[in-house]
């Protein structure tokens, strides 16, 4: 009897997955699964708290605080110190979780890629986008890594066994590896975007990381050509009013991120909007960079007092926290390819057509236009001119003045990349810096 | 079975064997005291055909033991003088000594009659408490034969090695006369419903007696207005007055005491306590009705050996943690042990609840009532768990619940009412000291204190806006409350010679030293159903246990305020009653007693177990469980909660959480018993089959606007739903035991079980595990007896085998993709939650004991040490992965081993059994010991910091302290160099385990009064009080009174950090709670409980027509001497609310 009782019991102790989980081979066996598992890459991105989260270990407020954007108030200890200082120690907590949260992307990322790349179930058009979306999300997701912390592993695959013992990849490989990606991103992806408020990737998406990776790697032309890709959709990009850029129904974003978590809008309203005490604020030396009459001042940033002081507080984004969801954090904007196409135009010695993309920027900012005061800048001063206004149009969104500081070397060699989290090395002693 | 006995060739008496015969009239307490008075009692008694017979073999015996002619006396007299402990005793002897020997009387018997005799089946055999009886027929007539075996007390002469009584009882069943009749009838235990085999039934003042056979049958020739009498060893004699019936059936109550040795509940089999091979201790009701505790797992504290038990928080309803011989697993959630109530597996796992008074979750025994409880077992070793296979790990605790009575019927009520206060207070600066200290601290760091709440570096409302005069001790205001605990417990039990019943009820109240409506409640219900019927062949149980509970709470740890409130901090309250914010410069503490937080649950454990006997020895059994587990909590944090300047903006929240766990159970087993010549067989065979459904919905509701809508979720402005995915978790086993004892001397015994588990991965879902044990009663052999006659019972038992836990969570041998928490653009998302590993298994626990038991002096002195070595191997862990990898973690098999090894001791001396002053003092003591053997890569693992190889699992690391710098700063030693202190600095692997610890338990009894007291005591170091503060001494915060031995200026050698209000030394503080300085010796000896009795002498009773009652005051945690510098040694470091000191006062009465 008994003998025959346990004939069941393998079967017996076989379970099934519960109602909220799907083995992952039949995610990829139908369209509607294949899209939530990219929707559950963007949820995550938003949901970690980690570097695209907005949050205090994101990539926006780490580098704001490095690149002396912002000052840190807060009378608790917080790893946010180190970043201010820029002496960010190794065994930091938030820069452990900027780097693990941008790898977890990256697996998510490379599981989508390999699930749709096997499957055979997915409609080719959908697959197309999704594998487009995905290697999207991985180039955009190494860009920062290998801007934040120089040579950094390259997985590109979901098998731990692979990944947990990978070396350092040097910062041309990594490159290589994302502009290859975003290539085939740019293959892959429609150009209409499939879903309302631009929050999945379309492939100007691509074109606008590639336009940004080629200006940062010197390729001029190649940045030049992508930015131009983008800035010519007018019938899908065009400069709004300073009001309306950071709204979910924005014309200029070309990428943004849905806030998920309920009650929140963005998590860079709720980090810099204060509600007692300010815990950032924008420095003296940022402030100064602005004119009086720079609209920009009046409409992204806020005069916050506080114990008779008056804190100048970042207020791109207007809400700290609301049921309602009016605002979506913006990754990718037009501006920034205005930007990127008169730096590339100024290196390819067209001042003219940089100073007026320039101006775009500027005359939306309501101060004067180049062209009338300064048409004959040129060379160094153009392109001063237009970190200046790099600075000015894109404070504390996703890490440009940091970025940007490096790329003209303002930013001591030893300071210039965050150390590899010591964590990470104990782990895995391959990611000892040479 | 026992038929069998009668088929094989006998075997002879031993050579000392003593043949007793007595006229059966006259009873055991005859006058038999030589072998020739029995000679001629006998020879004059018996009937002229049989007289041959009886005195050949006492001939024959007497003469091969002349020298032991004043044996029987003392042995009649052991067994006629019952005291209080003596029936015990003797019934223990007697049990544990019995031989079969019925072959051998036959034998004999057949010799001397020269005829064939003639079993006279179907009751021809029985065993009974006091041996064996054998009932013959000759050709003429019909006869009992029993042989009355027991081992006597230690004698002094040589040659005793077994000594053995047989009673030779003969019944003539003679013709009636004419007013005589033949009664009948049938004798069962009130206990257990078992028929009493050699129960002695005489008529009332005459000669007339026989004896019931093995099914309890007796006949017996009476007059209708006769009354017989019942007696047995071991139970309570009883009458009955025939009153012209035919048929006479009775019950036999036994003493009080006799059931607590004799069996053992081992989870699928019973064992007596002298035949058992595995560890095993057993707390019974005696024990835990004598303590004022709502779950039963308290009433284990200091009383079962190598078993540690934290009560987390004084708070009832905190999961109550259990750790049986060690942590066994690196993860702490690894380290349940096995619950099993009635047969039932219940989850052993708290039921998680977001309150800050149940931060350990609640527990699911929280609706056991220990009212209900028979015994508690803790299965510890190999031979007692690996028949639990992968969750015997952590070994085993089996609750039992009282059984009803076979015959007649009894109401016990017991109602008791007392008090609970917390046991002790922190020494805490009064407000001179404070404000002092305050002051010195703004001077120390030149700041000047300011009222102005924006200034915030240097705002002190306390030194400026408060007033500095005030002075409340805020344990006393927030934490002083008395207890007020109501228990009340009703109990029927009855039942007819086949049928018991239990029905009970309870209901317990406790309200909270909080201030504020606040406490426990719990009802609670039992019934219990045994039947038997078809000759003994089929027995049914059914047992269903409930339970409801209602915990009122709130949703705030006020122990934090307790004890750093500021002693000149504002009045609570304003004088019209109102809670005073004191213009928002404070919160006021009582507003967290407005955020509630009630948690009810609802708790069936319910099974059926169905054992028929289909041959002789083989038996069919089936046991049936059913348990569910539903809780709900609510909390409320409404709008009057917060600072009236804030109300304008803030709005009310709530949530409410729901957890179910539903399982059933299913174990067929087939049992086989068999007796064979000089062994015994015992062979259990079964399956498991396990199903377990847990689900969980949290609903947490925001944007109340008005307090009186809270918890209604359609008024909510937002509603989040937190689904955690159901859990569902099968398991089906094979399990099985073969016990095999020789000579009542030799015992061995093998289990084994094979164990399927939904949480392994197909390759990996199967394992096995097995166990041997064996144990050897030294002191019945006869070399031994001769050597050392003072130690009558000496045993030496040893165990060596496997036991798993699968304690790992569900699904995580799935490649999955898990939904995502919310939605992206409307559409749930799905996202990898984990890297999958398909191959991970159970960890494997080996476990290595010896025991050796002596008993000297007729029991009266035990002594007992066990050694135990535990090596826990294939450590389920996380096994750490760089984030590279996505995620931090993989769930793996580690070659890491922890080995917990030590030593249990236990000792009792009791007084002479016959003095009227009894007393008992028993004591043990476990010395514990625990390695972290091997864990290859540890220094890359997420445990890097938390262990180390060759150290004890209980190590906690910490900076090592070097003292003051010249400004008064506490300074660490920087082990790496780099020039900060920080984590890696922790280098000191400091054992914050217990190195000894145990109870001293004293009872007394004196006439009508008992006392029962507990002692625990427990050597270890711990956390000391730096740890319930979280800023140093001179921020705003009441600090402890030793804070006063600070650095005050340069040459100082104080202890204590210099006094400082700015965060810039906050850093070295809470270093300091991690390093060399924030330990204490935490050892304690407590008095843990005391009961004192008063039982109304028999004859007030009866006039109040009970039948029985008493009077009883309780204590708990009374008293405690220690040296500990924080709050409570026994959870050194722990903040929570300290166990209460409580007193009861209860009356219990049966009738």
């Amino acid at each position: 009897m008994l003998l025959v009782a346990c004939v069941g019991c393998e079967d017996f102790v076989a379970v099934d997955l519960p109602s909220s989980k799907i083995v992952s081979d039949a995610v990829f066996e139908n369209d509607n699964t294949a899209i939530a598992a990219v929707s559950g890459l963007y949820h995550d991105m938003q949901n970690s708290m980690g570097f695209a989260s907005g949050g205090q270990s994101s990539v926006t407020v780490t580098t704001a605080l490095s690149a002396g954007e912002l000052d840190f108030y807060s009378t608790s200890f917080s790893d946010l110190g180190e970043f201010q200082q820029r002496d960010v120690n190794a065994e930091n907590g938030s820069l452990l979780t900027l780097w693990s949260s941008a790898y977890n992307t990256i697996y998510g990322a490379n599981a989508i890629i390999e699930g749709l790349e096997s499957s055979t179930a997915v409609t080719p058009g959908t697959r197309d986008q999704l594998l487009g979306e995905a290697l999207f999300v991985r180039a955009f997701t190494y860009f920062y890594l290998v801007n934040l912390f120089g040579d950094v592993p390259l997985a590109t695959t979901t098998d731990y066994r692979v990944n947990a013992t990978l070396g350092l990849a040097d910062i041309e490989t990594v490159y290589a590896q994302l502009i290859d990606d975003l290539l085939r991103a740019v293959q892959l992806l429609g150009p209409e975007y499939v879903s309302a408020d631009r929050v999945r990737p379309s492939r100007w998406t691509a074109h606008a990381l590639l336009a940004r990776v080629y200006l940062y790697r010197g390729e001029w032309e190649a940045a030049e050509t992508h930015a131009s890709e983008v800035i010519a959709q007018t019938g899908h990009y065009t400069l709004t009013p300073l009001d309306g850029v950071f709204v979910k129904s924005t014309q200029e974003a070309i990428w943004q991120l849905i806030p998920v978590r309920p009650n929140f809008n963005t998590n860079e309203g709720n980090t810099f909007i204060p509600i007692t005490v300010p815990v950032f604020a924008l420095s003296e030396g940022l402030m100064q960079a602005f004119d009086d009459k720079d609209s920009r001042k009046s409409s992204w940033i806020l005069p916050y007092e506080y114990g008779g002081e008056v804190y100048s507080v970042p207020y791109k984004y207007k809400v700290a926290n609301g049921s309602e969801i009016t605002e979506y954090a913006v990754v990718l904007r037009l501006a920034e390819q205005f930007l990127i196409r008169a730096e590339a135009r100024a290196q390819l010695n067209d001042p003219a057509g940089a100073i007026a993309d320039l101006d775009a920027i500027r005359g939306r900012a309501g101060i004067g236009l180049l062209a009338n005061s300064a048409p004959e800048l040129t060379g160094q001063a153009l392109l001063d001119a237009i970190e200046r206004e790099r600075r000015r149009e894109l404070f504390t969104e996703w890490g440009h003045r940091w970025l940007d500081l490096k790329r003209v070397d303002r930013i001591p060699v030893e300071a210039a990349f965050y150390p590899i989290p010591a964590e990470e090395i104990r782990k895995n002693p391959n990611l000892l810096r040479k | 079975m026992n038929e069998n006995l009668l088929e094989g060739e006998g075997y002879a008496l031993s050579e000392h064997t003593i043949l007793h015969i007595q006229q059966h009239n006259r009873g055991v307490s005859g006058p038999a005291s030589t072998g020739a008075r029995a000679v001629a009692d006998i020879d004059s008694a018996l009937a002229r055909d049989y007289s041959g017979i009886a005195s050949g073999i006492l001939r024959r015996s007497s003469k091969r033991n002349a020298l032991h002619a004043e044996q029987p006396r003392s042995a009649v007299e052991a067994e006629s003088k019952p005291t209080r402990s003596g029936p015990e005793r003797a019934s223990n002897k007697s049990r544990s000594g019995v031989k079969d020997h019925s072959k051998s009387i036959r034998r004999i018997v057949e010799e001397h009659l020269n005829t064939k005799l003639i079993v006279h089946s179907p009751m021809s055999v029985f065993k009974g408490a006091r041996g064996t009886c054998v009932m013959f027929h000759t050709p003429l007539r019909k006869f009992h034969v029993c042989s009355l075996l027991r081992r006597p007390q230690p004698l002094p002469w040589r040659g005793l090695a077994i000594g053995v009584f047989v009673l030779l009882f003969l019944a003539l069943c003679m013709p009636a006369w004419a007013q005589q009749v033949e009664i009948s009838g049938r004798v069962v235990s009130t206990t257990d419903g078992t028929a009493l085999g050699g129960v002695t039934v005489t008529v009332k003042n005459t000669a007339i007696s026989t004896m019931t056979d093995n099914n309890g049958q007796y006949r017996i020739i009476a007059t209708g207005d006769a009354v017989l009498v019942f007696t047995s060893v071991g139970f309570q004699t009883t009458e009955e007055a025939v009153r012209g019936r035919r048929e006479v059936n009775t019950f036999l109550e036994p003493m009080a005491s006799t059931l607590e040795e004799v069996d053992i509940n081992a989870g699928y089999y019973r064992v007596k306590d002298r035949e058992r091979t595995g560890s095993i201790s057993r707390i019974t009701a005696d024990e835990i009705d004598r303590q004022p505790v709502n779950n039963p797992l308290l009433a284990l504290h200091g009383r079962a050996p190598g078993v540690v038990i934290n009560q987390q928080s004084g708070v009832p309803g905190n999961a109550v943690q259990i750790q049986i011989r060690g942590q066994n697993s690196l993860r702490a959630d690894g380290n349940y042990p096995l619950y099993i109530i009635d047969g039932v597996p219940v989850d052993s796992q708290p039921i998680s609840s977001t309150g800050l008074l149940t931060v350990h979750g609640s527990d699911p025994l929280n609706t056991i009532n220990p009212a209900n409880i028979e015994s508690i077992e803790i299965l510890k070793d190999a031979d007692a768990t690996a028949i639990y296979g992968s969750r015997g790990a952590n070994g085993v605790v089996l609750i039992t619940t009282k059984k009803g009575r076979y015959g007649g019927s009894q109401i016990d009520l017991s109602v008791s009412t007392g008090m609970g206060r917390i046991p002790q207070k922190l020494d805490m600066l009064n407000t001179d000291q404070y404000v002092a200290m305050r002051q010195e601290a703004f001077r120390n760091d030149g700041v000047e204190p300011s009222g102005n709440p924006t200034d915030f570096l240097a705002y002190a409302p306390d030194l400026m806006v408060w007033d500095t005069e005030r002075y409340t001790d805020w344990q006393e205001e927030l934490l002083g409350g008395t207890a007020g605990v109501t228990n009340a417990q009703l109990s029927l039990a009855a039942g007819s010679q086949t049928t018991s019943l239990r029905l009970g009820g309870g209901f317990q109240r406790e309200t909270s030293v909080f201030p504020g409506d606040f406490g426990y409640r719990k009802g609670t219900a039992l019934l219990r159903v045994d039947h038997r019927a078809f000759d003994e062949r089929l027995q049914v149980s059914v047992a269903v246990n409930y339970g409801a509970d209602n915990n009122k709470l709130f949703h705030h740890d006020m122990v934090g305020e307790a004890l750093t409130l500021p002693p000149n901090a504002p009045a609570v309250y304003n004088a019209d009653g109102t809670l005073n914010w004191a213009d928002g410069t404070w919160v006021n503490p009582l507003s967290h007693l407005l955020k509630t937080n009630v948690i009810q649950s609802e708790n069936v454990v319910a099974n059926t177990g169905i054992t028929y006997r289909i041959w002789q020895g083989l038996s069919l059994r089936a046991n049936v469980g059913y348990t569910v587990n539903r809780t709900e909590e609510q909390r409320k944090v409404p709008i009057s909660a917060s600072n009236p300047d804030n109300r304008g903006r803030v709005t009310g929240s709530g949530a409410l959480y729901n957890h179910a766990t539903r399982s059933w159970l299913a174990e067929p087993q087939l049992i086989y018993k068999r007796n064979l010549r000089n062994s015994r067989l015992d062979v259990i065979i079964g399956g498991t089959f396990q199903d377990r459904q847990r689900d969980n919905l949290r609903i947490s509701t925001a944007g109340y606007v008005n307090d009186a809508l809270i918890g209604n979720i359609n008024a909510a402005a937002t509603v989040n739903v937190l689904d955690e995915p159901p859990v569902h978790y099968r398991y089906a086993a094979l399990f099985g035991k073969v016990g095999y004892g020789i000579a009542e001397r030799y015992f061995i015994n093998l289990t084994g079980r094979r164990d399927g588990s939904s949480r392994f991965g197909p390759n990996k879902r199967f394992a096995n595990f097995g166990a041997v044990g064996a144990a050897w009663l030294f002191s019945d052999e006869a070399f031994f007896k001769r050597l050392l006659p003072a130690i009558n019972y000496g045993k030496l038992r040893a165990s060596y085998g496997t036991a798993g836990s699968d304690q790992i969570g569900d699904y995580g041998y799935w490649d999955a993709y898990t939904a995502t928490r919310y939605t992206y653009q409307g559409i749930a998302g799905l996202t990898p939650d984990q890297l999958f590993n398909a191959d991970y298994s159970w960890e494997v626990n080996r476990k290595l004991d010896a025991e050796l038991e002596l008993r000297f002096f007729a029991d009266r002195l035990t002594v007992a040490a066990n050694w135990y070595r535990n090596r826990s191997s294939n450590q389920l862990v996380g096994y750490p992965l760089p984030a590279i990898t996505g995620f931090t973690v993989v769930q793996a098999n580690m070659d890491a081993t922890i080995e917990n090894r030590g030593w249990e001791f236990r000792a009792a001396v009791s007084s002479r059994p016959e003095s009227r002053l009894s007393w008992e003092t028993a004591l043990n003591l476990t010395i514990p010991r625990s390695e972290l053997l091997e864990y290859p890569g540890i220094e890359s693992s997420t445990y890097a910091q938390t262990y180390v190889v060759g150290e004890p699992i209980t190590i906690i690391k910490l900076y090592e302290a070097l003292g003051l710098d010249e400004n008064g700063i506490y300074q660490f030693a920087d082990v790496d160099g780099n020039g900060t202190i920080q984590t890696a600095d922790r280098q000191v692997a400091w054992d914050a385990g217990r190195r000894f610890y145990g109870g001293l338990r004293q009872t007394l009894s004196y006439g009508n009064w008992s006392l029962d007291a507990l002692v625990e005591y427990v050597r270890q170091q711990g956390q000391g009080y730096m740890r319930h503060f979280s800023t140093p001494p001179g921020f705003f915060a009441n600090q402890p009174v030793q804070v006063m031995d600070r650095w005050q200026g340069a040459g100082d050698l104080a202890d204590i950090q210099r006094f400082t209000q700015s965060y810039s030394y906050y850093s070295a503080y809470l270093n300091a709670i991690n390093s060399t300085l924030g330990i204490a010796d935490a050892s304690f000896v407590r008095l843990k409980t005391v009961s004192l009795g008063y039982r109304l002498p028999g004859g007030i009773a009866n006039r109040l027509k009970l039948k029985n009652a008493s009077l009883y005051v309780h204590g708990q945690n009374l008293w405690t001497i220690t040296g500990y510098d924080g709050w409570d040694p026994d959870r050194p470091g722990s903040a929570y609310l300290p166990p209460l000191r409580m007193y009861t006062l209860g009356i219990q009465v049966s009738f």
